[in-house]
């Protein structure tokens, strides 16, 4: 069973230990930073009223809860 | 409400599997309206999380002075202890603040308290969404889509009104 999933693997593995504002529609960067402040306003100025924000961690390893 | 899982990148140097190129993990955005505007945020659903965290940054966005917060212990499949605070004392901890919210998400509308950390990134305690979304939304609202199967999938936010 294929199950249906939204790819943010390809979008994120390029970016590391900063926070990031995505396009709500394409999942694409628009804006990164050091701080989620600077990374809202810039991804606001831009025009995306919505923007998803989120943080690529240092790396990617495996982890459990 | 249902959601899709939502992939991850993973890295390879620390995978056992060497096709694995992605994880795909129980991840669901909300939205947090603001006066400056509105964003969403990626928010990791675990169910068995007895308290839902935040990063310290959101908190900051949002207003809240996450350095007043009493500092708390929590303790991750580690066994390590990892500090926390809320907002009840205030210590010179530099982590964490604790707040409750009303918490609406369609149609059911809750009182939730959320911690706030700092350090979230730093001890790891998830990659990629920087939040574990508690007990609450894993028991009552959040499916994911092949688990709970419905004919809505759409990918609904939910709402956080500050």
């Amino acid at each position: 069973m294929k199950i249906k999933t939204v790819d943010l693997s390809k979008t994120l593995k390029n970016y590391k230990n900063e926070w990031l504002a995505l396009n709500p529609d394409s999942l694409k960067v628009v804006a990164t930073g050091n701080k989620p402040k600077d990374v809202l306003k810039l991804a606001w100025e831009k025009g995306i009223l919505s923007p998803v924000l989120t943080k690529a961690p240092a790396n990617y390893g495996a982890y459990i809860l | 409400m249902n959601f899709r899982y939502q992939k991850f990148p993973v890295d390879k140097n620390n995978c056992p599997f060497s096709n694995k190129s992605s994880s795909l993990r129980t991840v669901i955005p909300i939205t947090f309206e603001i006066n400056k505007g509105t964003f969403s945020y990626l928010v990791l659903i675990d169910s068995g999380a007895d308290y839902c965290l935040f990063h310290g940054g959101v908190g900051d966005n949002l207003g809240i002075k996450v350095k007043e917060g009493k500092q708390l212990v929590f303790y991750g499949t580690s066994g390590e202890p990892q500090k926390c605070g809320n907002k009840e004392n205030k210590l010179n901890s530099e982590i964490v603040f604790f707040l409750r919210y009303n918490l609406s998400i369609a149609p059911i509308a809750q009182r939730i308290e959320y911690f706030f950390a700092e350090e979230m990134m730093t001890v790891r305690f998830c990659l990629g969404a920087q939040v574990i979304f508690g007990e609450w939304a894993g028991r009552e609202c959040v499916g994911f889509e092949n688990q709970f199967p419905t004919r809505d999938n759409r990918f609904n936010p939910c709402t956080l009104r500050t």
